[in-house]
């Protein structure tokens, strides 16, 4: 798998490897090292996980500062060179089921479906609609898709200060002939420490308008044989919608046995109550 | 206060030199003095209605929009749709922007064959032309699209964009106007029809308004003032100085706007053609006046006597003038509008700083200018123009005032017709058709509302319990009431948020009938929220709250007449309210209707300034003259022409507008001045002639010359004011110039009739009247009375003087007068055969003359002034008048009498008695 999107946020929480040093310097040319592909490429070694499961806790607060509480369960799963990533609903009750699935391989953009319980049945994801918000949340489909490096240029500028953190800055831009993305361009703030934690993420529109900033809070060890980081806390500021999403992770693990069966358009559709028990006894560690 | 004029005068480089440092230090918030441009002035400052708007607002969000209209025949070709979403994309990046709703932004949930797209309709553009034309076919049955973005022909749409609502860019909509201007120049040649509409365009289309209205109107104005003033004074320099006095208060004024945070707005920014015509007049009166003074022998022109002579002239109807003039234009802002407020403000506060000018800088300026005197001898053109006075005045007098009747009979008619037009006086308050019809801008909205929609933008807002209308069972009901409000007529689209669960349920369930007709809503409540998750709350922030306990209904419609409007949204509020659709609690509201519901306040404004503009006219008139009877005769003189224009409003269909509903208050305080100059001139002349014929002849002659030439010049500068751009502004100044050519008749025809039978003194002649007090203690004929109303009774009375010698009473004439002395002495004597017996001496106080006034009998002895005398003199037709006018004054006057003559009876019974005895 190459890097992860900067949009995987929200498996971003879940998402994490190994330690590298970062170390930045400029070369005999002036430019700045590591450059941006190199440190993006440290931040998908970190996040290299063969599974993940999150149980998330999502507020999404109205322009007029009402709220609205949901919950999903948020799974990544990799199986050689595919990889699955699954957001299912389990709260409020009206929604419970509600499934959104994306399968991709390494380097390829993703599939994905959704699951509507009261239809009953599973559709494919247009690939056009993916840059519409999901979740009635401010994050897209496209948030949700692996990022393909390839179809980015990252480009490092100078070094900022994040929450008290020294960050690589790197500006991500798509590669127009490669990617429809609904971004123009996004401006990722990475720790400059071991764990190349993201930090924070703006996401720019035409004319480089800042529509949206994310902001990940509270980074922890989540796996147990190896340090992967995930942040406790992350929110998302729509300045275009003049909306707001707080996540919170209730729960994670890392590295655990999971059946492929139920990451699959029919798996999803057939998944009962008894396995959301089961994933929820996972998280517990029973 | 009659010193003012003299300080001027004393110190004219000190006066000079003060009001050009001041203006010089309002120059800079003058400079800064702020526009509003947004018409939010028509609303009411605060009401309950603009409170429930604002409360809509903020659950809802700013409305602050500008929209793009393109039209053309290919509209729909994806040669032209590239190009439309390429301007869409160029109109996004600006920073002004906060988003676009268009063809290629709305959400459009559907299902096709197996896959689901959450794409907006043309984002990203279809290749295939077939694609887009089914998409675009889809879009027409969509209510979130059809009218609102596209029209039913599909050759028109709009690109909504939402404004940011941060002060910084609420302060500088003109500068997005130039933004988006120089975005779509970029597209002109791609399509037939390209233009902005909305808030920005508006604002942008109101400050050229104004800032082309100073252009025109305020050059005119100064360029024809300064040539008719040059002309009637035969100099430029009397020609000019009306100009730097109005200059002068415009800065001031304009500074003081800025500082108390006024602003210029589509009514007011008349203000300086205002300062600058109706001052004028004043100066020209204070120029006049000191021309003719130095033209009389015995002062010397650089005299401080001089002013001292024009201040005793000049100051007390500067004054009053200035106080009626600045309570008109005062009134005027007495309203909840905003526009009226800041109209009442600027005049006012710009006649007041006129008011100075007059008094301190035209002094200072005949000081260091010192004009030629106005010759007393009567050039050629004083004779003409004085023959054509008489002319007049005397037909006056002949032919009018022994026939008040037909000048009531015609005042009767007119009233009655008047009275028959006024009621079909029609109200408008609304903002486009202020701009004109004949706007470019105007017929571009209007053709924009004609293929889309509207631009009034009313709101319905349902009221429930939090989580109400996420149930769809309360949705369905919604859904009633929308589909009920597309049938009506004046609804070009209802968007609501139904359209959007309908649309999504009806696309994803695969529905093969693409109608409206029938419910497109789950039944399920969980099939509602599994829906509700394509939806970011921010999309759907214009229709529903965030608790899902307020539902709003966005109602275009196209309708520029205001009381129209009004009617519709009375008309909708009965129907929702009378529980068609269950029982819904709502509100309809609306910038539109709130600005629409306003003319309440605009009659209000007519009642308010009319109201108490007309009670300070009458209390002005009645404490000046000390006459109710003169103040209700004076306000009846001008109410008669503000009368008529009412009627000619409700006849030629002049709407009652924040314009129109000045007019009264304002030229009442204009017209008023006229009315006090011809009395005050009337007074002046009675007491010298002591004929009511003769005095109104003489009035008219001296007063008809300076009141026809006031009054013309100032119809003429309204007149000015119909050149404006705004239709308010027009009309005020075409109404007002008639006020003031209807009440110059009136002046001339009216008010001779009503003042001539009248016998008036002014406040200030009792002021000056020196009575001793001695008079008052002493005389039984003041006893009683206090010192006022002893000199009110002297000045309605003759005062006659005679030289020591005169006889004043002849034995055996017939008398029918009475005499009181007030200063001097006489000698009352009988004839006898060894010449005069003298009976007595008469002194200050004494009364003779009395039995022949109530029994006009022969006089019974001779009475000759033993010194220089002076005598208050009362016969039949004088104690008559009393009686009528100040029946008080006369009862004690009667009872005074009658306790002299009782008295008198007393003494001849006595001495009768002696005789006999």
């Amino acid at each position: 798998m190459n890097t992860k999107s900067i949009s995987l946020l929200i498996l971003s929480f879940i998402l994490t490897t190994s330690l590298v040093l970062a170390q930045d310097d400029t070369n005999a040319s002036g430019q700045l090292i590591p450059a941006g592909d190199e440190v993006m490429e440290q931040f998908t070694i970190r996040q290299a996980v063969s599974s993940e499961i999150a149980l998330i806790s999502m507020v999404t607060i109205t322009p007029s500062g009402q709220q609205e509480t949901r919950e999903f369960f948020s799974i990544y799963y990799r199986d050689q060179e595919e990889i699955s990533y699954l957001i299912r609903m389990i709260s409020p009750e009206a929604v419970r089921g509600v499934s959104l699935l994306g399968k991709g391989m390494d380097g390829k953009m993703s599939d994905q479906f959704l699951y509507l319980t009261d239809l009953g049945r599973v559709s494919k994801v247009r690939d056009t609609g993916r840059s519409v918000y999901f979740l009635a949340s401010d994050f897209t489909y496209e948030d949700l898709i692996n990022e393909i490096p390839d179809h980015f240029e990252y480009q490092r500028l100078a070094d900022e200060v994040v929450q008290g953190v020294n960050c690589f800055k790197i500006k991500a831009t798509p590669v127009e002939e490669k990617v429809k993305s609904g971004y123009t361009g996004r401006m990722l703030y990475i720790s400059k420490d071991k764990d190349y934690n993201l930090l924070k993420a703006e996401f720019f529109g035409e004319g480089d308008k800042l529509i949206k900033t994310f902001e990940a809070f509270d980074y922890h060890a989540a796996g147990e044989e190896i340090r992967t980081m995930r942040p406790k806390r992350a929110v998302m500021v729509n300045h275009d919608k003049k909306t707001k999403t707080i996540l919170t992770i209730l729960g994670d693990r890392i590295n655990f046995n999971l059946d492929p069966a139920m990451l699959t358009p029919e798996g999803i559709a057939k998944w009962s109550g008894e396995q959301d028990e089961a994933l929820l006894s996972a998280l517990k560690g029973e | 206060m009659k010193k003012l004029l003299l300080i001027g005068y004393k110190k004219p480089w000190l006066t000079l030199l003060s009001i050009v440092s001041i203006t010089l230090a309002a120059l800079y918030p003058a400079s800064r003095v702020h526009f509003d441009v947004t018409g939010d002035g028509l609303m009411p400052d605060s009401s309950p209605e603009l409170d429930q708007y604002q409360k809509v607002r903020q659950t809802f969000g700013s409305d602050e929009i500008a929209g793009v209209y393109i039209s053309d025949f290919r509209l729909t070709s994806r040669e032209k749709l590239v190009k439309l979403g390429n301007l869409h994309k160029a109109l996004q990046k600006l920073s002004s922007v906060q988003r676009i709703e268009s063809l290629f932004s709305l959400p459009d949930v559907k299902l096709d064959e197996g896959w689901i797209d959450f794409s907006s309709l043309l984002h990203p553009l279809p290749e295939s032309q077939e694609i887009i034309n089914q998409k675009i076919d889809d879009a027409l049955t969509n209510p979130i699209f059809l009218r609102n973005v596209i029209s039913p022909d599909a050759q028109a749409t709009m690109l909504v964009v939402y404004l940011e609502d941060e002060e910084k860019y609420k302060e500088s909509r003109q500068e997005t106007y130039n933004q988006i201007a120089a975005a779509l120049k970029d597209y002109e040649q791609y399509f037939e029809k390209i233009y902005q509409v909305g808030g920005p365009a508006l604002e942008v289309q109101i400050y050229d308004f104004i800032k082309n209205d100073q252009l025109v109107i305020l050059s005119l104005s100064v360029l024809a003032l300064f040539i008719l003033l040059a002309l009637m004074q035969r100099s430029w320099v009397a020609g000019l100085i009306p100009l730097v006095n109005a200059g002068f208060a415009t800065v001031w004024t304009l500074g003081a706007m800025s500082l108390l945070g006024v602003p210029v707005n589509m009514l007011n920014y008349i203000f300086p053609v205002l300062v600058l015509i109706i001052g004028a007049t004043e100066d020209v009166h204070l120029i006049h006046e000191f021309r003719t003074q130095a033209g009389k022998k015995p002062l010397d022109k650089h005299s401080i006597e001089l002013m001292k002579a024009v201040s005793d002239r000049m100051m007390l109807a500067l004054l009053l003038t200035a106080i009626t003039t600045i309570f008109g234009f005062s009134a005027t802002g007495i309203s909840s509008l905003g526009v009226l407020q800041d109209f009442g403000f600027a005049t006012s506060a710009g006649m007041v700083a006129r008011f100075v000018m007059t008094v301190f800088l035209v002094p200072a300026l005949l000081k260091l200018w010192q004009p030629r005197a106005r010759s007393s001898s009567k050039s050629s053109e004083n004779q003409e123009n004085k023959t054509k006075s008489s002319f007049i005045a005397e037909w006056i007098v002949r032919f009018m005032l022994p026939r008040p009747y037909l000048l009531l009979l015609v005042v009767t008619v007119t009233m009655i017709s008047t009275f028959y037009f006024i009621p079909k006086i029609h109200m408008s308050n609304d903002l486009m058709s202020f701009v004109g019809e004949d706007t470019l801008l105007v017929k571009q909205v209007n053709e924009a509302a004609e293929r889309l929609s509207g631009t009034k933008v009313l709101y319905l807002t349902l009221y429930g319990e939090e989580g109400d209308f996420r149930k769809p069972e309360e949705l369905r009901r919604v859904e009633r009431l929308t589909e009920y409000l597309r049938k009506l007529p004046e609804v070009n689209s209802v968007t609501s948020f139904t359209d959007f669960i309908g649309r999504t349920h009806e696309r994803l369930n695969e529905k093969p009938e693409l109608t409206m007709s029938y419910s497109r809503l789950p039944n399920k409540a969980s099939t509602l929220e599994q829906y509700l998750l394509f939806f970011n709350s921010g999309d759907l922030q214009r229709y529903v709250s965030g608790d899902f306990s307020k539902l709003n209904l966005t109602i275009r419609c196209h309708e520029n007449d205001s009381s129209r409007l009004r009617e519709f949204a009375n008309e909708l509020r009965e129907v929702i309210g009378n529980g068609s659709f269950g029982s819904i609690h709502f509100t309809l509201t609306g910038k539109a209707l709130i600005v629409a519901e306003a003319v309440d306040s605009v009659i209000w404004t007519q009642v308010v300034s009319l109201g108490s503009m007309a009670v300070l006219l009458f209390f002005i008139s009645s404490g000046l003259f000390l006459s109710f009877r003169c103040g209700l005769s004076s306000l009846l003189t001008n109410s008669v022409p503000v009368a008529a224009v009412f009627g000619i409003m409700g006849g030629a269909g002049i709407p009652l507008n924040v314009g129109t509903c000045m007019v009264a208050a304002v030229t009442l305080g204009i017209a008023i001045d006229d009315t006090l100059h011809l009395l005050v001139r009337f007074n002046r002349k009675l007491t010298d002639l002591k004929s009511e014929k003769a005095a109104v002849k003489a009035a008219l002659e001296k007063e008809m010359g300076p009141v026809v030439a006031t009054s013309i010049a100032l119809a003429g500068g309204f007149m000015v004011l119909s050149l404006a751009s705004f239709e308010p502004v027009r009309q005020f100044g075409y109404l007002s110039a008639i006020v003031i050519l209807l009440a110059l008749v009136t002046d001339l025809l009216l008010t001779p009739v009503l003042f001539g039978s009248m016998r008036l003194v002014t406040l200030w002649d009792v002021l000056d009247l020196k009575l001793r007090k001695a008079l008052i203690l002493r005389s039984p004929f003041f006893k009683g009375l206090t010192s006022w109303q002893a000199k009110r009774l002297i000045l309605v009375s003759d005062l006659e003087e005679y030289k020591a010698g005169t006889q004043i009473i002849k034995t055996g004439d017939t008398g029918d007068k009475m005499y009181v002395v007030l200063s001097g002495r006489l000698q009352v004597s009988k004839p006898g055969p060894e010449g005069a017996i003298r009976l007595a001496t008469l002194r200050m106080g004494d009364v003779f003359g009395e039995t022949a006034v109530i029994a006009q009998c022969l006089r019974t002895a001779d009475i000759i002034a033993d010194t220089d005398i002076r005598l208050l003199m009362l016969d039949r037709e004088a104690l008559g008048r009393l009686r009528k006018f100040s029946p008080f004054l006369a009862s004690q006057i009667f009872l005074n009498l009658t306790s002299i003559l009782g008295r008198r009876l007393a003494d001849t019974s006595e001495r009768l008695r002696q005789i006999t005895a």
